[in-house]
């Protein structure tokens, strides 16, 4: 990373990466899973008069998983926007610092 | 999941040569369907080249063969019982041919009879163990997908974070750290989860295409049983004493025999309603993870990512 780095040890293009898996890798496969589980949802049928019995339980879990990969999905997303405004932060408080810093070193 | 449908009747062997061939091959109901459909086409066929072949025979009666037959069905104690030979077998080829016509009326009558059953213990069949073994194989596939992805979710949201530890430190870090932990914790119980499903709908399938592939053998061997039997010559001379006892003795065993392969269908219903319903109810039923979302309260500051910083 480019500018001071007193005030806190950090590299903040190590984070905008991070921010960029989160939201570039793994939301989408999250996101890939939710649309694979959803495609269950509603089947049960499929196990025919034999196997009925599992029709129920088995379009419950389609629906469960369905639920939660979609929430996953968007929580990724959220990671990637966290860390991305955290990496900001960072560069706009060692800017900061290193204004003072510059200023103090000329005697203002 | 191999030994579902214990017990069934052995057939020495395949009559019909290549019929068994592709027993293991169906895929869909509509195969499965369309295979029951032809045997049957098949049986409907043979008994009625049966009755043709017989019929030939009546019309085609010589007086010789009337005068016998009208001997055995009592025609000749009469006023014709004076006569002999060609002479009252020309008399009698009228009346023996409509007594023939009724007999053969009712060995067919026995023999549709018995197909009836035969249908309907079919029709038992198809409608006990109706599923699609390909559209559960390829929602398995589905679920195996998903486990990859949530696979490569985790590899890359890991591999990230490893990196980043190398380059950020203090509360910031620690709040970070402990949150993508609680994700990728979640990520890993949906992989067991979906892998799981994709088994479960593997087990289903195969459960189902045991079914079909037993009963379509048994009654592939059934129909070439009752075909063997039918084929053989018939003696014109000998109809007025004969039955149908072989064939449709050779159904009705069938009919028994499809009734006890309806019974271990249900042997296998109740499989699936326990152990299957069980693996599946503990699959849909245990907890699922919390995939915490990050409100926007939850950052306020450069180093209050989570919860931990107060």
């Amino acid at each position: 990373m480019s500018g001071p780095t007193q005030s806190l040890y950090v590299e903040t293009q190590a984070l905008y990466d991070c921010a960029d898996s989160w939201i570039s890798d793994a939301a989408p496969q999250l996101a890939a899973a939710r649309n694979l589980a959803a495609n269950g949802e509603g089947q049960g049928y499929l196990f025919g008069v034999l196997l009925a019995s599992l029709q129920q339980p088995h379009d419950s879990f389609a629906s469960g998983a369905t639920d939660i990969l979609g929430t996953a999905s968007e929580v990724a997303t959220d990671f990637s926007e966290a860390l991305a405004q955290v990496a900001k932060d960072y560069e706009s408080t060692d800017a900061n610092v290193s204004t003072l810093v510059t200023k103090t070193e000329a005697g203002l | 999941m191999g030994e579902r449908l214990p017990g069934l009747p052995k057939y020495d062997a395949p009559p019909l040569e290549g019929q068994l061939s592709d027993l293991v091959l169906f895929g869909t109901p509509d195969m499965w369907f369309n295979r029951m459909m032809e045997l049957n086409d098949l049986l409907v066929q043979e008994i009625e080249d049966w009755g043709k072949k017989i019929q030939d025979k009546i019309n085609g009666l010589s007086e010789w063969d009337a005068a016998i037959i009208g001997g055995a069905i009592g025609l000749l104690g009469g006023p014709l019982g004076v006569l002999g030979g060609a002479v009252s077998g020309a008399l009698l080829i009228g009346p023996v041919k409509d007594w023939l016509n009724g007999k053969l009326g009712d060995l067919l009558e026995a023999l549709w009879e018995a197909h009836k059953q035969v249908v309907d213990a079919m029709q038992a069949c198809i409608d006990g163990i109706f599923g699609n073994p390909e559209k559960l194989m390829g929602l398995g596939t589905g679920y195996q997908s998903a486990h990859s992805a949530l696979n490569e979710a985790g590899l890359a949201v890991a591999k990230k974070t490893d990196t980043v530890a190398i380059f950020w430190q203090g509360r910031g870090f620690e709040a970070y750290s402990g949150a993508a932990g609680q994700q990728t914790a979640a990520i890993d119980v949906m992989k067991d989860k979906v892998q799981s499903a994709s088994h479960l709908m593997a087990d289903a399938a195969g459960l189902i295409q045991q079914c079909w592939s037993d009963i379509t053998q048994a009654l592939v061997a059934l129909v070439a049983d009752i075909v063997n039997t039918l084929l053989g010559d018939i003696e014109i001379t000998r109809l007025p004493t004969a039955t149908v006892t072989t064939p449709v003795g050779v159904i009705i065993d069938g009919v028994n025999f499809l009734n006890a392969v309806v019974s271990s269908m249900r042997a296998v219903s109740i499989e699936g309603r326990s152990s299957g319903f069980m693996d599946w109810t503990e699959l849909a039923s245990t907890p699922w993870p919390r995939p915490d979302g990050l409100a926007t309260n939850q950052y306020a500051n450069d180093d209050n990512w989570g919860t931990t910083d107060k």
